[in-house]
């Protein structure tokens, strides 16, 4: 018997990012760089004022200029469109909706007020600047914990305060006796401030309504065409069969892209009325202005604890600042956050209210993590205020916490159900990598010589892949599913399709290499399509590290189905029974025979089908959707060690360590630079990142001179290890991995720089630590 | 927008005092100034156009004086508003005699909103040092006597 060479398995393996040449090459097309015959461009006239009332808006000047086609305000709107999409309602007086143009009053700086409409974007441009806008100024509502307070003014003159909705704490009672046995109690009061996402591409939006065959394409750099199509279905009721939408190539979302917004909805109408396509592609600073911010909260939390270390409870408060109006999920993002506390620590107690509050600012929803970074950031600065309050070890007052690998699936204080965890050998690895012992040591050595030297330590889980879809509101018209297909080619190559679109994750790659080992066949030989929603059958999108967990389990699904409909043809091709077939990478085998057919033959007969094989249709293709049945909670530890320039309030990193377990990993490669571009981008929350309005709203950070994104040289090279523990909860194992750098580093960094400033009498500092917060810090401390 | 400032300028203390308070001198001075027209003694409507990089724009306006106290106290209110956005502020100069001349103390503090407050905060504050040098160079410079002039 001849030995079957043996087929390499490329899951598991470090294969390039297909993606990468053409990004690098500057050969993919971004929606901006998609041009059509008789294209128009959009420009928008924007509040100058937090709030206040439009008296007049005159378009005289802007329509006269010449290449201008148009000019809208909202009174050519009403009644004919509807308002800008949101999934996270917040309950009838409180709730608020977002008119596509400003109607009547203006309640952030930025807001979308009139539209210029122009034969290419710079007339139309200078003819926003010509239209005139009279707005009678109101008192504006900036900061989070002013808004508590409705005396003080308020976002919407018919509501009763700021708040947009309310959680209340539960267990109360239970917790405040868990508080009263306690040994001691910590407080915090902490700000988790307002970050933008500053995706790489802003957002482009391309609309061309076709009069022929009475159809609208939509362009847009979105992570989730899908919604999009539903929504713009609904907003501006046209049926959803006659709505393609598109996302082209698209350079990062971290969440700022998942909402459907008010520009994006409002150029299809406009393209509808021209009989013209339009586009607007946004500047740089209107991106930092008004295109959704991320965090903002404010956490007031007391942590009871024994004197042995062991976390008892936590208690308190969640301010969350969600900006001027309900966004597609802004109020919802908060409630993540109590949900997640508890970290990867096995507390009896947890009594958390949520409450989100209307300002006049631009408002906030997801951002890589959503909730979850807001959660581990207060739960490990809680931690670290235990260890000192008992003078242990931090690191052995989170190791004494953890939730032991016996009591998974476990039920934490807060109700969320952890699938699966181990946290100490994820610690360990990381204390081992990073010589824990050996950096207390030198740490000791360099304080001795009054050098502000610090270690921090973070462990954390988060919560990826949402769902079931039990929850979803009817508004939404899709649930946490997502779809997956497999369309195998005579030849058996293969063309894949999935609703979780990317931006910068990878799944091309991903996806090809799950298609290839499923048949045996080439990489190269998979296509994978995306991003289409005349391509793709229905889909949801890719965010909340759902990509892989959901829509790579929907695409398993679909290649088993293929795989089996493929063994069937073989066994009856081969003259056999299919129990008697088995698979063996990329061959069908008669047991105990010599008969066999690759499965590239099984795809030429099932598609040529000069043999028909009864009970089958012919062609060799399938549609899954995975619908979750839980959530799955990865984790990992990270250590970090810094050195603070006592004089200028540097922080310099001297090491970053991440161990990370997202269970099973398709692309090490894959996951390598998603879990690196999640830490660094922590870390430029943690040292650098604000979004900052002055006390009449006006955006004081609004362009990348203002605005201080993390930078390559700040950092060193960050060392990265896992381990693996699977979940149960999909076929492929995999937790999740887009949000885990985040989640873990912002915390962690925090934590050294503390650990650095505390021989100098520092005990608390918010972030961002820039030089100057931590002067200051050292300053206040001294006197 | 919070600008502190002093300048010496090499002039008598009682000259300064007049040509702040003269609004050909005004008008004269600061640059980008294109109209300034008396409502009354302490009222005047003003145009300013402002060039900055990237973007160029003009502002229509009041200037007010709210306060003139011999020999060396001012207190200026300006309020302008344009396609760019809008200025909202007030001034406070106070003036010393010194050895070289008179010592102008300046606070100024002003609210700025739109387009233009979102250039750059270093930027805006580079660029209004910078008018305010340009304006007490041509102050000193300036003569009654001479025809109308523009440092625009």
């Amino acid at each position: 018997r001849a030995l079957v060479p043996v087929r390499p398995i490329s899951v598991g393996e470090r294969i390039k990012r297909r993606e990468d040449p053409r990004l690098i090459r500057g050969l993919a097309t971004y929606t901006d760089d998609i041009k059509l015959h008789g294209m128009l461009h959009a420009a928008f006239v924007r509040s100058d004022y937090a709030t206040g009332k439009i008296e007049r808006i005159d378009l005289a000047e802007a329509r006269a200029r010449k290449g201008v086609i148009a000019a809208y305000t909202f009174d050519d709107l009403r009644g004919k469109v509807g308002r800008a999409p949101c999934i996270a309602r917040p309950e009838p007086g409180r709730d608020a909706e977002h008119p596509l143009l400003a109607d009547g009053f203006v309640r952030y700086v930025g807001q979308p007020v009139a539209v210029v409409i122009a034969e290419d974007r710079y007339i139309a441009r200078d003819a926003a600047l010509d239209v005139a806008v009279d707005i009678t100024p109101g008192r504006p509502v900036i900061d989070l914990r002013g808004a508590l307070d409705p005396t003080k003014g308020k976002v919407y003159a018919d509501h009763a305060d700021n708040v947009a909705l309310a959680v209340p704490a539960a267990n109360a009672a239970e917790v405040e006796k868990l508080f009263k046995e306690a040994d001691g109690v910590v407080k915090l009061e902490l700000v988790n401030q307002k970050v933008a996402a500053v995706s790489m591409e802003p957002r482009a939006v391309l609309a061309h309504w076709d009069e022929g065959p009475q159809k609208l394409t939509v362009w847009s750099s979105t992570q989730v065409p899908h919604l999009l199509k539903q929504q713009l279905a609904q907003c501006l009721g046209i049926s959803e069969v006659r709505i393609r939408a598109v996302a082209p190539e698209v350079g990062g979302g971290f969440g700022c892209k998942i909402g459907v917004y008010p520009e994006e909805c409002l150029l299809p109408w406009i393209s509808r009325q021209l009989r013209r396509p339009v586009k607007w592609a946004e500047t740089r600073t209107e991106n930092l202005l008004n295109t959704t911010h991320g965090r903002a909260h404010v956490h007031e939390i007391e942590a009871a604890y024994r004197k042995d270390g062991e976390i008892v409870a936590l208690r308190g408060r969640v301010l969350s600042d969600v900006g001027a109006y309900p966004s597609f999920f802004g109020a919802a993002i908060a409630t993540f956050t109590p949900l997640m506390m508890p970290g990867c620590y096995k507390l009896k107690g947890l009594s958390v209210e949520v409450v989100c509050l209307y300002t006049n600012t631009m408002a906030t929803d997801a951002y890589r993590g959503a909730g979850r970074p807001e959660a581990a950031y207060t739960v490990e600065r809680v931690m670290d205020a235990i260890a000192v309050a008992t003078g242990l070890d931090p690191v052995d007052v989170r190791r004494r916490n953890f939730i032991p690998k016996s009591a998974f699936p476990f039920t934490t204080a807060s109700g969320a159900v952890y699938d699966s965890g181990d946290y100490g050998p994820t610690l360990d690895k990381a204390l081992a990598r990073f010589d824990y012992a050996g950096a207390k040591a030198r740490r000791e050595q360099a304080r001795a010589q009054g050098k502000l030297v610090g270690i921090g330590v973070a462990t954390f889980t988060e919560i990826c892949g949402l769902g079931p879809s039990t929850g979803a509101s009817p508004i939404q018209r899709t649930g946490s599913w997502e779809s997956g297909a497999v369309r195998v080619e005579p030849t058996g190559n293969v063309i894949v399709t999935t609703g979780a679109s990317p931006h910068g994750q990878g799944q091309e790659t991903a996806f090809a290499q799950m298609a290839a080992d499923a048949f045996g066949i080439d990489v190269g030989d998979v296509e994978v399509l995306h991003g289409d929603t005349d391509v793709v059958t229905h889909g949801v999108g890719t965010f909340g590290s759902r990509g892989l967990v959901v829509g790579g389990t929907a695409l398993h699904m679909a290649l088993e189905k293929v795989k089996a409909k493929a063994a069937r043809i073989a066994a009856h091709l081969l003259d056999a029974k299919p129990e008697q077939v088995t698979f063996d990478g990329d061959t069908f085998r008669v047991a105990g025979g010599e008969r066999n057919m690759t499965f590239r033959k099984v795809a030429e007969a099932a598609h040529l089908w000069n043999v028909p094989v009864p009970g089958e249709e012919p062609g060799l293709e399938a549609v899954a959707r995975f619908e979750p049945t839980g959530t799955t909670f990865p984790f990992g530890s990270h250590l970090c060690e810094v050195e603070v320039d006592g004089d200028s309030g540097e922080v310099h990193i001297l090491r970053y360590v991440a161990v990370d377990d997202a269970g099973k990993i398709v692309n090490p490669l894959l996951a390598e630079g998603q879990r690196l571009g999640g830490i660094i981008q922590g870390l430029g929350q943690a040292l650098c990142e604000e979004i900052r309005y002055d006390e009449n709203g006006q955006l004081l950070t609004a362009t990348l001179m203002d605005y201080a994104m993390p930078k390559a040289h700040m950092f060193p090279r960050i060392e990265l290890d896992s381990t693996c523990t699977p979940t149960h909860l999909n076929p492929l194992g995999a937790k999740g991995i887009g949000e885990l750098g985040t989640i873990g580093s912002t915390p962690c960094l925090v934590s050294a720089v503390l650990d650095a400033l505390r021989p100098r009498g520092v005990t608390h500092i918010d972030m961002p630590l820039t030089p100057l917060r931590v002067w200051n810090a050292l300053q206040g401390a001294a006197k | 927008m919070r600008l502190e400032g002093r300048q010496i300028v090499a002039l008598p203390i009682a000259t300064v005092w007049e040509r702040l308070n003269d609004p050909r001198a005004l008008r004269a001075c600061t640059p980008g100034l294109e109209k300034l027209e008396a409502r009354d003694a302490d009222h005047y409507e003003a145009v300013l156009e402002v060039k900055l990089p990237a973007i160029t724009g003009r502002f229509e306006g009041t200037l007010e004086y709210l306060e003139r106290t011999p020999p060396g106290r001012l207190r200026l209110r300006l309020q302008g508003k344009g396609a760019i956005g809008f200025v909202d502020g007030e001034v406070t100069m106070e003036l010393t005699g010194v050895a070289e001349g008179t010592n102008v103390a300046y606070l100024a503090d002003v609210q700025i909103g739109g387009q233009i407050s979102r250039l750059g905060q270093r930027m805006l504050s580079g660029v209004t040092r910078e008018m305010a040098g340009q304006f007490f160079d041509a102050f000193e410079r300036w003569r009654p006597e001479a025809p109308e002039q523009s440092v625009a």
